[in-house]
């Protein structure tokens, strides 16, 4: 049978579980916690694949944000171009959006917009004269979270504003050269 | 106290050296590999997003070109601007329209592909070459826009 002749340690030198320390000097290791790093491990490489996961399905959730955020303005634009109110504008000249035909233009808008990958979108809209506002609600599937609870699923939203008015059309000028602009 | 012993004696030596050099490897497996992931999940998202930017601006700009010659120009010129932007070279892109034209009320979709890289990784840039990513924004020509003929049956 072999003693060990680890030396008690000092008072003060205790982890925070109450168990002794050695220090350099106490002479060789028994092996009494050489087994915590084969459990350490194992979590340690479950919580990296845990940040990869989030990683990579965060950056498909900022890609379905974007994706979100073009379709709504694509929307908000067509909405203001095909939603202005004639009557009023034949009547008064003033440019303002008619409620009823902006709905619609950027339903069939959104509708166009066929290379999405988004689920259940919820579309907001509000129109103040030429001033149209789209608010859009949407969830990412994700590819690796689907496996975790709760991850399975990103939720992104994105706001899209267009302004109808009259504008006389100016021919598009070559600019000639481009300057630094200091700020 | 036998079994103690046994479990003292069970991680020393040459058996506790190679399980430690096992875990280390597989460790750095599980790392590199799980990086590469993310690296190649990245590259492909990075070019999704900008393709259908240029997507978005090849769109915008043929709608409101001035006049239906220099429309087609003037998007893919548009397009591969928005790619320049990026960081990435427009000769390895494909811009196409895809439906519509330039017409009053017209819906126009632009389609602009791009080969994804296989990886994207830092200090070192896009490596090798995977699958192509498309992006596709359809706008409307404005139906009461000037310089069109025709009468706007939309709206």
């Amino acid at each position: 049978m072999r003693v060990s002749q680890r030396r008690p340690p000092p008072a003060g030198d205790r982890g925070p579980a109450g168990r002794a320390r050695g220090g350099p000097g106490d002479g060789p290791d028994t092996g009494r916690d050489g087994g915590s790093i084969l459990v350490l491990a194992p979590v340690g490489i479950l919580i990296l694949l845990l940040l990869a996961t989030l990683t990579a399905d965060g950056a498909l959730a900022v890609l379905g944000q974007r994706q979100l955020s073009d379709a709504l303005s694509a929307a908000a634009a067509d909405a203001a171009g095909s939603g202005v109110d004639r009557a009023a504008f034949y009547d008064s000249g003033t440019v303002q959006l008619a409620p009823p035909a902006v709905g619609p233009a950027a339903c069939a808008s959104l509708a166009a917009q066929g290379d999405l990958h988004l689920h259940d979108v919820r579309v907001w809209v509000g129109v103040a004269g030429p001033v149209v506002t789209l608010l859009g609600r949407a969830e990412v599937d994700g590819i690796f979270g689907r496996a975790i609870p709760g991850l399975g699923r990103w939720q992104v939203a994105a706001t899209a504003t267009a302004t109808a008015e009259q504008a006389p059309r100016v021919p598009p000028r070559p600019v000639a050269a481009l300057t630094p602009l200091l700020c | 106290m036998e079994r103690r012993e046994c479990r003292e004696r069970r991680w020393t030596g040459d058996e506790g050296f190679v399980g430690g050099f096992e875990g280390l490897l597989f460790g750095v497996l599980i790392f590199v590999a799980g990086g590469l992931l993310v690296a190649v999940v990245w590259a492909t998202v990075d070019t999704k997003l900008a393709v259908a930017d240029a997507a978005r601006v090849a769109a915008r700009t043929y709608v409101e070109a001035g006049d239906s010659g220099s429309a087609a120009t003037a998007s893919v010129a548009a397009a591969d601007t928005s790619l320049q932007g990026w960081g990435l070279a427009p000769r390895r892109a494909t811009v196409q329209r895809a439906a519509g034209s330039w017409a009053r009320c017209s819906r126009v979709t632009i389609v602009v592909r791009y080969p994804a890289p296989a990886l994207e990784l830092p200090w070192i840039g896009r490596v090798g070459g995977g699958r192509d990513v498309s992006a596709a924004v359809s706008e409307l020509v404005d139906p009461l826009r000037s310089g069109l003929p025709g009468v706007a049956t939309c709206g």
